[in-house]
């Protein structure tokens, strides 16, 4: 019996923690967890590309899913900086709204 | 040991994706982020499995680290600490589930008749390599093949760190604790040692795993640091350091794209030249990715603007 290649079975949870946190963005009605569940998922998205690099068993590893994720990290980070401010946002003006 | 490979694999993959399960159903945020962190730790540890140690890095430093003090400052600024709310109704939950389950039964499939045909570019990049001006692959990728592209993502940060700054209101609650002196002192012997680093980090990436990105995470952490440290810097400094450090990662690569136009195309380097053009372009973009992440730190902590309230 052959067993599987490693870098099958990150892709596939990286399938599965994807999917996972599309859900959360999709059911959940709390908007942090919506925040939580975009991270997830983008976290899923990025195992699944670093397994992808790692289909050939030798050599090393495709650099090009490499260069993607190096990037992705960093604007991931920002676009979850981006829906927190546009919540404080939200927030401020839901409070400022209370308070009048 | 082929085995014992294998079992790994399997037990860290299954309890990926337990645990990505686990984050989306804590009970308050707080947990939730903290949860979060952890996931982000454990991805790292898989992708030094799959031989990407320097992604490992940066998921550690970007994906666990600095976005959970994103989420951590969001909470304490928001005054979220009560728990989720109630769930939405099942009549919304239970077709969602049933669709997402059904995409990842889907994907699955399509990635395991896929998976031995042959693809990527690793070839191309590897003939191609000794003309790129950098002796590693993947900042050959990011500053050179693909510049372009890197080039318009240095714009989608300075947009977000452009749009975070202008929302971001100031901080609400009570104020923060001032640090005590043991951290002071890990302050002021860090500060240059995370600046030599840094410098090191952009250096190596010529040939060795490294450049602008893990680079500018790193310098991120020492501006998040500074922010909780004892001396605020002064507000028109700030201003002028904010402003330029956003700008000038984009600019001089917009630029850099603009005076090679005039050759022919667009980022394509003299090949001489390439090293040189690679390295500065990184330098600059290095500090925008540090001051840009710091700027979105600030903002989601609600340190960017001063209080109106308070400054009376």
């Amino acid at each position: 019996m052959t067993l599987p290649p490693g870098a099958l079975l990150y892709a596939l949870a990286g399938v599965w923690i994807t999917v996972i946190g599309l859900r959360g963005v999709l059911a959940e009605e709390d908007w942090f967890r919506k925040i939580v569940g975009a991270n997830v998922m983008g976290t899923g998205v990025f195992l699944l590309l670093v397994a992808l690099a790692r289909r050939a068993p030798d050599g090393p590893p495709d650099p090009v899913p490499h260069g993607m994720i190096l990037t992705g990290l960093v604007v991931a980070v920002s676009a979850t900086a981006l829906m927190l401010a546009l919540l404080g946002f939200l927030n401020d003006r839901e409070h400022g709204e209370d308070d009048t | 040991m082929l085995y014992a490979s294998f079992l790994f694999d399997l037990i860290l993959s299954i309890a990926l994706v337990v645990l990505g399960m686990i984050t989306l159903q804590q009970k308050t945020p707080r947990e939730a982020v903290v949860q979060l962190m952890i996931f982000g730790l454990l991805v790292a540890l898989s992708w030094i499995r799959i031989d990407a140690p320097d992604l490992a890095l940066t998921e550690a430093a970007i994906g666990s680290g600095v976005t959970g003090a994103l989420l951590l400052a969001a909470l304490r600024r928001l005054g979220l600490n009560q728990r989720f709310p109630a769930p939405a109704p099942a009549a919304i939950r239970l077709p969602v589930t049933l669709g997402c389950a059904a995409l990842g039964f889907l994907l699955s499939i399509i990635l395991i008749q896929a998976w031995d045909e042959p693809a990527g570019l690793t070839d191309i990049v590897y003939q191609t390599i000794e003309f790129s001006g950098s002796a590693n692959p993947v900042t050959a990728v990011i500053l050179n093949f693909r510049a372009f592209d890197t080039l318009l993502e240095i714009g989608v940060l300075l947009v977000a760190a452009l749009s975070v700054y202008t929302l971001s209101g100031p901080a609400g609650g009570t104020p923060v604790r001032p640090p005590g002196p043991i951290f002071n002192l890990y302050l002021r012997w860090m500060t240059p040692i995370f600046w030599l680093v840094t410098l090191y980090m952009v250096w190596i990436g010529g040939r060795a795993p490294g450049g602008a990105f893990q680079a500018g995470a790193l310098l991120s952490g020492l501006g998040a640091l500074t922010l909780l440290g004892p001396s605020p810097w002064p507000m028109r400094l700030r201003r002028r350091v904010v402003r330029w450090g956003l700008t000038l990662g984009f600019g001089l690569f917009l630029f850099a794209a603009a005076w090679l136009w005039r050759y022919g195309n667009l980022l394509t380097y003299p090949q001489d030249h390439a090293k040189s053009w690679i390295l500065i372009i990184e330098i600059a973009c290095t500090l925008s990715i540090g001051i840009s992440l710091t700027v979105m730190f600030a903002g989601c902590a609600g340190w960017l603007h001063d209080n109106p309230e308070a400054a009376t």
